[in-house]
């Protein structure tokens, strides 16, 4: 099963959306949202209320000549750490009811990267015996090998619970998290990029050729729309000239020198820049 | 109408809460609800083919509170039952509002002779799915025309204030939304206008909705309230929505309270005439002209001077 949720750079839901698309998977059902989400519309016509809109968390299926493949797409995840829970636990029974031996959920990384580079595809298996594996999908690493880090860390909302859940269930899974940069984890648009990454490390563990021209050309569009934003706001001074040094030094792969500022001051920068990109069109993405 | 007080029906049940006892449950009464355990009855009336009326504690002209709290008055209503709040607002402290310990309210009022059964309440501000059901839940208890009959209530009402570019010195008018067109082919007569609108629902909308989704008649009532007056009691506007609702319950109410406090209002608000530009902008607004940011700024501006004083 793979399962792609809303998130930054909604890398996660635009990986399993695509996916579907190419595979023509058909819907199989639905988790009821009314337990979950808040109605997210209503149509009113004519003193009828002809609609009531809500975030959709649907089923797919799709047969591969040698597995069967789920895909759950879910436009929302809930606010509420419990009914987080709630949700990863219906998915599982689901998965389990089906007969599901492996869950994958594609999500996003937050880090140094520079909007140009490929995104590497960071690998969180829930059970040690998978870590060989994933060390051979390609273009993944682990949370041990990232710059700067050590092998802890923090996978937060359904595409970390729903990890744990299955833990408990004895089911294996593996979180995939395409990289995002991290200036742009507040910006209003996706980031297919990384979208990107994450399907050809799918398409790998599946044995699938899959056609993501469509994306390319989505994450070209959204390449000249960023540094456009970036020209911008340099233009217009509003970009401190220590992240526009910063940034060129991440273009050129160069590591991040964030020099001898504290945490505190890096943390305000990184603070400034999410607000620039919410300033862009007033929306959170 | 009748203004005697109801006389509870005799049972031992109820002759225990009487003396002050919490009710925990009766053999054929509301124990036998769905959400049982979120209601914290003190009494259990015995009521037959109610209709059911809700009113929030916020909205906008405080039309919903106000006509609520008219309705409850008007027919001597009674509480009886409250939901509990843990699972709905947050119970972790108490507001103070005017120097007073606010806790978060959902409670029930009945009036047998009418009858109804009015909820006043404030939105849950967590599991909206849950509260709604469980009103509806009571509201199907209470509607049933016969205790053994899977029958409904007789019609769930919402009242509301929605903001409006009008000038106050217009006729409110009321807009209304239905559960299905049946019910809008039986109470249409008596609202003429319908509502359209797309976008984010009100907590009523989606109560409206899932009694739909149960097959409970129901609908809303929004009264126009002129965009400046909506951070204000708006007494034409209440004045509309009870005397709306209680034609369409078959209630005689008499509205005289609510006429003197709306022509108190207006009193105030002639004052605004004295001043020509905010005069001008009136006349625009009666005659169905828009006002441009600023202008609206200015007359809420002038309206809150002359109302000073009205929360």
């Amino acid at each position: 099963m793979l399962c792609g949720w809303v998130g930054i750079g909604n890398v996660g839901l635009a990986a399993v959306s695509t996916l579907r698309r190419l595979l023509r998977a058909p819907e199989f059902g639905e988790i009821e949202p009314y337990e979950y989400f808040e109605p997210s519309r209503v149509v009113i016509r004519n003193g009828l209320i002809r609609q009531m809109r809500f975030p959709s968390t649907t089923f797919y299926s799709h047969r591969l000549p040698d597995r069967d493949l789920l895909l759950l797409v879910g436009e929302q995840q809930p606010a509420d750490e419990g009914k987080a829970y709630e949700m990863a636990s219906q998915v599982l029974d689901v998965a389990e009811r089906l007969g599901c031996r492996r869950i994958y959920t594609a999500a996003a990384s937050v880090t140094t990267i520079h909007h140009t580079a490929r995104p590497r595809v960071w690998a969180v298996p829930n059970t040690p015996a998978l870590l060989s594996e994933v060390r051979r999908y390609g273009n993944t690493i682990l949370m041990s090998e990232v710059d700067n880090t050590n092998s802890d860390g923090l996978i937060s909302g359904l595409n970390g619970v729903l990890l744990g859940v299955a833990k408990n269930r004895g089911i294996e899974a593996v979180c995939l998290m395409g990289e995002v940069p991290y200036y742009l984890q507040a910006a209003p648009w996706p980031y297919p990029k990384a979208s990107i990454s994450v399907l050809e490390v799918l398409g790998n563990i599946l044995r699938l050729p899959l056609d993501l021209s469509e994306l390319h050309e989505m994450a070209a569009k959204v390449e000249v729309n960023i540094e456009q934003t970036l020209d911008a706001l340099a233009t217009a001074e509003e970009l401190p000239e220590q992240v526009r040094m910063e940034m060129e030094r991440l273009r050129k792969g160069q590591p991040p020198d964030i020099g001898p500022i504290t945490e505190q001051e890096k943390r305000e920068i990184l603070e400034h820049i999410d607000e620039l990109f919410k300033g862009e069109t007033g929306n959170e993405s | 109408m009748n203004s005697s007080r109801v006389k509870p029906a005799m049972n031992p049940e109820a002759d225990r809460a009487a003396a002050g006892a919490p009710m925990q449950g009766g053999a054929q009464g509301f124990s036998s609800l769905r959400r049982a355990r979120l209601f914290r009855f003190t009494f259990e009336p015995r009521l037959k083919k109610s209709s059911f009326v809700v009113g929030w504690t916020k909205d906008t002209g405080a039309v919903s509170p106000l006509a609520a709290d008219h309705l409850i008055k008007a027919s001597g209503s009674n509480g009886f039952c409250q939901i509990e709040p843990a699972d709905f607002y947050p119970v972790g402290g108490v507001g103070v509002i005017d120097d007073v310990a606010r806790f978060p309210q959902s409670r029930f009022f009945y009036s047998e002779r009418n009858p109804v059964v009015i909820l006043r309440a404030d939105e849950p501000q967590s599991n909206r799915y849950e509260f709604l059901n469980a009103v509806l839940d009571l509201a199907e208890h209470y509607g049933k025309t016969d205790l053994r009959e899977p029958s409904q209530a007789e019609a769930l009402y919402t009242i509301n204030g929605i903001a409006a570019v009008t000038a106050h010195t217009t006729p409110r008018r009321v807009f209304a939304v239905f559960t299905d067109a049946a019910t809008q082919r039986k109470l249409q007569e008596r609202v003429p206008a319908n509502a359209n609108w797309q976008g984010p629902p009100h907590v009523s909308t989606y109560l409206l909705w899932l009694a739909g989704q149960r097959h409970l008649p129901g609908v809303s009532l929004w009264v126009e309230v002129p965009f400046y007056l909506s951070d204000y009691e708006d007494y034409p506007s209440v004045k509309a929505a009870v005397s709306l609702l209680s034609t369409m319950l078959g209630w005689d109410l008499d509205l005289g309270e609510m006429d003197r406090l709306a022509a108190e209002q207006n009193e105030k608000l002639a004052r605004l005439e004295d001043d020509p530009q905010i005069a001008e902008k009136l006349r625009a607004l009666e005659e169905g002209q828009s006002l441009d940011r600023e202008e609206q700024m200015e007359l809420i501006e002038a309206v809150g001077s002359v109302l000073k004083g009205s929360p």
